[in-house]
């Protein structure tokens, strides 16, 4: 599934995606770290190897357990706080009803790896 | 609900701009009190449970009287203001909404009863719907799913969610064969993702002997009834699991407002379940994310006996709504909007970004605001579309 996507890149940690995705064909290597300008929690776990078909929006929902799992309350998302994940390299938000493999065709780094912020906004009231 | 006063820019705010803040501020004061007076009437009333619901539906009609009130004494016109705080006009409420049924017809303008008509608004055009949106399976079901996350090195690996294509590939080819060892991931908690596809494509072949078995169904039906919303045990689960995929079928009525206190658009939702009955609003709640519960108010509107649940929107959501609907075809409901007050981060942000795409923006040019928002992305309505959709449009290389 995920041979069309071209491996142009020939540094270290592509090997190591290649291996991954070797062994994992289906699968999708996700790097989601907190977004710079946030008050949340970084997640203790931060490596992923996403179903190619897994919504965003799921996927989302992972972060968010994971989130809530490590944080203090201090830290953790307020009431009227809403999770966004962000693509690294153009900030932009990713739509829940995405694949995840949508996402990485479009966004992946050149390293192989698909890295996501997560970053919370006060949205409701 | 809870009332956030809006940020007034001090350089660029126009004198209408505070006074609105004003306005907001002495409303959320003036709230609290009467929901403390409610409070106390409420406790005298009695039995907890419908003191509870009472409390729920006499505060969310303080806040309605207040948020007519408070509408009695503005008016709506003006300049826009979507750049700066996020707001809608209701000029740009109808362009928007004119766009959304334009792109994608299963929105449609509704006139609404003539006595709650908004004068603000034309009047064939009060409100946007969408009727029968499917809705196959509650979200407990992603949830305990997803849980079952196994690890291998340092790499996490969340299982894959039933009606996965690449399962569906392989299934295909070895009808009657075991489950695979791929499957293991998944776990037991997935057995209760009963969909369509299950007839059909064999991801159940290692469920064949849980096959659903009719003659116990009125009790079936009944100890459904009685389960709380949030109920993830193991053994719940296993109790409902071979109903699931008969029953659980639910439709939803999804319409959008203009509200004038706030000047957003607002969605709601109204539930049906399988027999075309109204969801009661703890029913609603089993479709709504965990997290998002306390975020969602549910409260039965002044002027309509039916049960709604309300969830707060936001200026360009209306936009990012259809652009779901279109490809996805919801199945849970999941709601994330922008701040429409905020000029925080992602805000500016977003304001930087339509602005350096469109130098030249002027104030009126919604349509090139809304364009832009869809192909970018800016904006999204998380609901979650249901697995019957997964297939990889497009991505088969």
């Amino acid at each position: 599934m995920l041979r069309m996507f071209d491996w142009s890149g020939k540094d270290e940690t592509c090997e190591q995606v290649k291996k991954l995705l070797k062994k994992y064909p289906d699968r999708i290597p996700v790097i989601c770290t907190k977004a710079a300008k946030t008050s949340l929690p970084e997640i203790e776990k931060k490596k992923f190897l996403v179903p190619a078909t897994m919504l965003c929006g799921e996927f989302k929902f992972i972060i968010h357990k994971h989130i809530a799992a490590t944080g203090s309350p201090k830290e953790s998302m307020g009431p009227d706080q809403t999770l966004y994940l962000l693509m690294n390299n153009s900030k932009k938000s990713v739509k829940a009803s995405q694949f995840m493999c949508e996402v990485y065709a479009a966004h992946r780094a050149k390293d192989g790896y698909l890295y996501i912020h997560y970053s919370a906004e006060a949205t409701l009231g | 609900m809870t009332y956030r006063s809006t940020q007034p820019h001090s350089s660029t705010a126009p004198n209408f701009h505070i006074c609105v803040a004003l306005l907001h501020d002495v409303n959320s004061y003036q709230q609290e009190e009467l929901r403390a007076i409610v409070a106390v009437v409420a406790w005298r009333m009695g039995n907890h449970n419908a003191d509870m619901e009472r409390l729920t539906i006499a505060k969310h009609r303080v806040g309605d009287a207040f948020r007519s009130t408070v509408n009695a004494f503005t008016t709506t016109g003006g300049e826009s203001k979507f750049l700066e705080n996020g707001t809608l006009t209701p000029e740009e409420f109808v362009a928007a909404g004119d766009q959304l049924t334009f792109k994608f017809p299963t929105w449609r303008w509704e006139e609404g009863d003539a006595g709650l008509r908004a004068s603000y608004l034309p009047k064939e055009r009060q409100y946007l719907i969408t009727r029968n949106v499917p809705c196959k399976d509650r979200v407990r079901a992603l949830d305990s799913a997803l849980d079952q996350i196994k690890s291998e090195d340092d790499w996490l690996l969340p299982p894959e969610v039933s009606g996965s294509a690449s399962n569906d590939l392989k299934d295909v080819d070895d009808l009657a064969g075991p489950s695979e060892g791929k499957a293991d991931p998944v776990g037991p908690g997935l057995n209760l993702n009963f969909d369509a596809d299950d007839d059909f494509l064999g991801d159940g072949a290692a469920k064949a002997s849980n096959l659903p078995d009719f003659s116990d169904l009125d009790k079936q039906l009944q100890q459904e009834d009685g389960y709380p919303a949030a109920a993830t045990a193991p053994s719940v689960i296993v109790a409902e699991a071979p109903d699931a995929n008969i029953l659980k079928t639910r439709t939803y009525d999804l319409s959008i407002t203009y509200d004038k206190y706030y000047r957003t658009p607002r969605l709601w939702l109204f539930g049906y379940n399988e027999n075309g009955d109204p969801l009661t609003p703890e029913e609603v709640y089993e479709d709504v994310l965990s997290d998002y519960k306390s975020k969602t108010d549910l409260h039965w509107p002044l002027a309509s006996v039916r049960k709604t649940a309300r969830v707060e929107a936001c200026d360009i959501s209306t936009g990012s709504s259809c652009e779901v609907c279109q490809k996805a075809r919801y199945c849970r409901h999941l709601l994330q909007y922008l701040a429409h007050n905020g000029n925080r981060h992602g805000r500016s942000a977003l304001v930087t970004a339509i602005r350096k795409s469109y130098p030249r923006t002027k104030n009126d040019d919604w349509h090139r605001i809304l364009d832009f928002a869809i192909q970018h992305d800016l904006i999204d309505l998380d609901i979650i579309p249901g697995r019957e959709d997964r297939t990889l449009k497009g991505s088969k290389g």
